[in-house]
């Protein structure tokens, strides 16, 4: 009979072990979404949140867009309440690119083109609440 | 009966074994990564200390840079950290990357400063990285120049980016810029007609307290990129000799997975492919050159920073975005609970 609870007191160590690691005491939330400009997916930009409710916890956050997605994991999410969102969608000025032997002598300039409504003068809004799946797509 | 272990004893002592080694493994990984944090601390009061001894000689805190290539504070303070040889060896009259500046002066060997490893500016958390950019040795400390971002314009007139101008400006939700202890040279004057100003920051002027602003803190050495030769494809974080690269600002959280805005660099290669970890995405500056580098680290969870009276403390990623941007300021008035 013993014999077959010898597991028993491993099992329990594991799970007290597990229990130790809480990497997310502020109780973020994941958030992810898909971003298109003129209906095409954004490759290389950026996407962040400000804090601007009236939330306890002001965490500020984002991600880098890729392939028309961005995510970010819980732990370094959003905790609940509302944001304002900033895009940045960066694109190679046509006709800019230099390359030469030294890399500071090359040159390619790349601009923002991020509607203003969405970059530099947004008025893009989102709440994130608990017990829902936080997924926000923005289309431009 | 001759003595001996059957199969089964046999496996069951190896599996014993495995376990407890699988226990043991991250303790031991967990106490290295201990000591390097540890270590990167102490290299960070051992340079703050320093920004103090320079403080006393020169009644001011070093600048946070100069224009473009023209050095920087990790060159100011070489005196202080026992490297007076290689400061003594360098010519102010030109850029740490050699590009002559002044005419009198024929190009020499004035970049072997930048291919050394200077041991007090390097988190051993990271690795050692050299630069894709003429194999310039990357760095990791990097000092606090306020909580917005950091530009450099281009000529007026033209689209060619100045190598005079670079200065603060006001990005995103920061309304007000409320000082920093380091400084960049900065254009003064209109878009037509301006002229370079430098600040030197004294510690009267950080009326928020010393301990209540941040000096400095650390950044990844970028990687090194497969298309060297090939324009906007390279990772210049931790080349601290150069201008945008030996500073951070706090708009964004520490190790944020938004994207660094830096000049030269990219979030994907010409040639297709994505840029660095995952975990510490890079993209180009924004209009303006506007730069926009956040503190970063390998350390787990956060990053280490030195306050301007020598403490250095661990700060979370998860830290109050307020807290965050106000110890960045040394005349905003708010009070830090840290």
């Amino acid at each position: 009979m013993i014999k077959q609870y010898f597991f028993l007191p491993f099992v329990c160590f594991f799970v007290f072990v597990l229990g130790c690691a809480d990497s997310n005491p502020q109780n973020r939330l994941k958030i992810e979404g898909e971003v298109t400009l003129g209906g095409n997916p954004v490759n290389n930009g950026n996407i962040e949140f400000e804090p601007v409710g009236n939330q306890k916890e002001r965490t500020h956050s984002g991600s880098a867009i890729s392939n028309g997605r961005y995510s970010m994991p819980a732990p370094q999410g959003l905790v609940a309440g509302e944001y304002r969102v900033r895009i940045s969608v960066m694109e190679e000025v046509p006709g800019s690119r230099v390359d030469n032997p030294d890399p500071m002598l090359s040159k390619v300039e790349y601009r923002d083109i991020a509607p203003p409504e969405f970059g530099s003068q947004t008025i893009q809004k989102i709440t994130v609440e608990t017990d829902k799946v936080n997924k926000f797509d923005f289309k431009m | 009966m001759p003595f001996g272990f059957t199969l089964v004893e046999l496996l069951v002592v190896i599996a014993i074994i495995g376990v407890l080694i699988a226990l043991l493994l991250p303790a031991v990984q967990a106490a290295r990564e201990a000591a390097a944090r540890m270590n990167c601390q102490s290299n960070m009061k051992n340079v703050t200390l320093a920004f103090h001894n320079y403080h006393d000689t020169h009644q001011a805190f070093p600048l946070g840079g100069d224009r473009d290539t023209m050095g920087t504070w990790a060159l100011y303070v070489l005196p202080f950290i026992e490297q007076g040889a290689l400061y003594s060896s360098y010519n102010f009259r030109r850029g740490y990357n050699n590009n002559t500046v002044d005419s009198g002066f024929s190009k020499g060997n004035q970049d072997l400063l930048a291919y050394l490893r200077i041991p007090v500016y390097t988190c051993p958390t990271d690795g050692d990285r050299k630069s894709t950019y003429s194999n310039y040795m990357h760095h990791n400390l990097v000092v606090c120049m306020g909580n917005a971002a950091v530009y450099q314009p281009n000529d007026p007139g033209t689209s060619t980016t100045s190598t005079q101008g670079r200065g603060w400006v006001i990005y995103g939700d920061v309304t007000e810029i409320l000082g920093a202890m380091f400084w960049s040279g900065c254009r003064i004057g209109s878009d037509t007609s301006w002229s370079v100003g430098y600040k030197w920051v004294s510690m009267t002027e950080v009326t928020d307290g010393l301990s209540n602003t941040i000096a400095l803190s650390e950044t990844v050495q970028g990687d090194r990129s497969p298309s060297a030769h090939s324009a906007g494809s390279l990772d210049l974080r931790g080349l601290i000799w150069w201008g945008e690269g030996g500073q951070f600002t706090t708009y964004r959280s520490p190790n944020t997975l938004t994207a660094d805005n830096v000049q030269f660099s990219n979030a994907t290669y010409p040639g297709g492919g994505t840029m660095h970890n995952p975990r510490h995405p890079i993209t180009a500056s924004l209009a303006n050159n506007i730069t926009i580098m956040s503190a970063r680290s390998f350390h787990s969870g956060g990053v280490n920073a030195a306050l301007g009276d020598g403490s250095v403390r661990f700060f979370p990623d998860t830290i109050n975005i307020d807290t965050w941007r106000a110890l960045a300021t040394t005349y905003g008035g708010e009070a830090s609970n840290q």
